[in-house]
């Protein structure tokens, strides 16, 4: 699954540390949602978007 | 259960460290002729705590942390059956050989006891270990990452 991660984190100013403590969770599983090796869960997706403050959708994109 | 790195690397940590000195025991017990039925059940009861102490700290990781775990104990132990069935076979057809390099190593005849060991020994080995070097590519893969 294709995500804005990356770019939005950029904008925030944040680090992967930082963002990844905020949503409870390793620095490592933060690198590894950014870089696509994984697809987080609908809780943790919906974690990020709070943090956000932005709806799924806008930083999530499916590969159809 | 709550991510907690700190938990999870002193849980896992602590796992590796007692199975490591645990089956460097339960080879030292073999050697000096140990009760057979005293050693077996010393033998599960350390498997069962090492498994215990090492869920728990499996329990203690991310979502996304537990995927790649996964994914690194299915196919690390794919791999390790894989890579241990040339050793399996050679030992087959080796028998004399197999049994002089038991003698040398452990001072004392083969007995079956000593070769279930080794049957129970050598997969677990295998998949073990491959699952760590899948680990170690996974840090190194992660720390040239962008």
């Amino acid at each position: 699954m294709k995500n804005r991660l990356r770019v939005l984190r950029a904008e925030k100013g944040w680090s992967q540390a930082e963002l990844a403590e905020q949503l409870n969770i390793a620095r490592q599983s933060v690198n590894a949602i950014e870089n696509g090796k994984a697809d987080p869960s609908l809780p943790l997706g919906m974690r990020i978007a709070r943090v956000f403050g932005l709806p799924v959708e806008a930083i999530f994109e499916d590969e159809v | 259960m709550a991510y907690s790195a700190k938990k999870h690397r002193m849980l896992s940590g602590g796992a590796v460290a007692l199975g490591l000195a645990g089956m460097a025991m339960v080879a030292w017990l073999t050697g000096n002729h140990a009760d057979p039925g005293s050693l077996g059940l010393f033998r599960v009861v350390l498997a069962l705590v090492v498994v215990g102490i090492g869920l728990r700290g499996y329990s203690y990781m991310d979502e996304v942390q537990r995927q790649a775990a996964q994914k690194r104990w299915f196919w690390g132990s794919l791999i390790g059956i894989a890579a241990m069935l040339p050793l399996v076979v050679f030992l087959q057809t080796h028998k004399p050989w197999l049994d002089t390099a038991v003698q040398f190593i452990f001072h004392q005849p083969a007995k079956p006891a000593l070769y279930f060991n080794l049957r129970i020994g050598i997969p677990v080995m295998f998949q073990c270990a491959s699952v760590l070097v899948m680990k170690l590519l996974d840090k190194l893969r992660q720390s040239s990452a962008p």
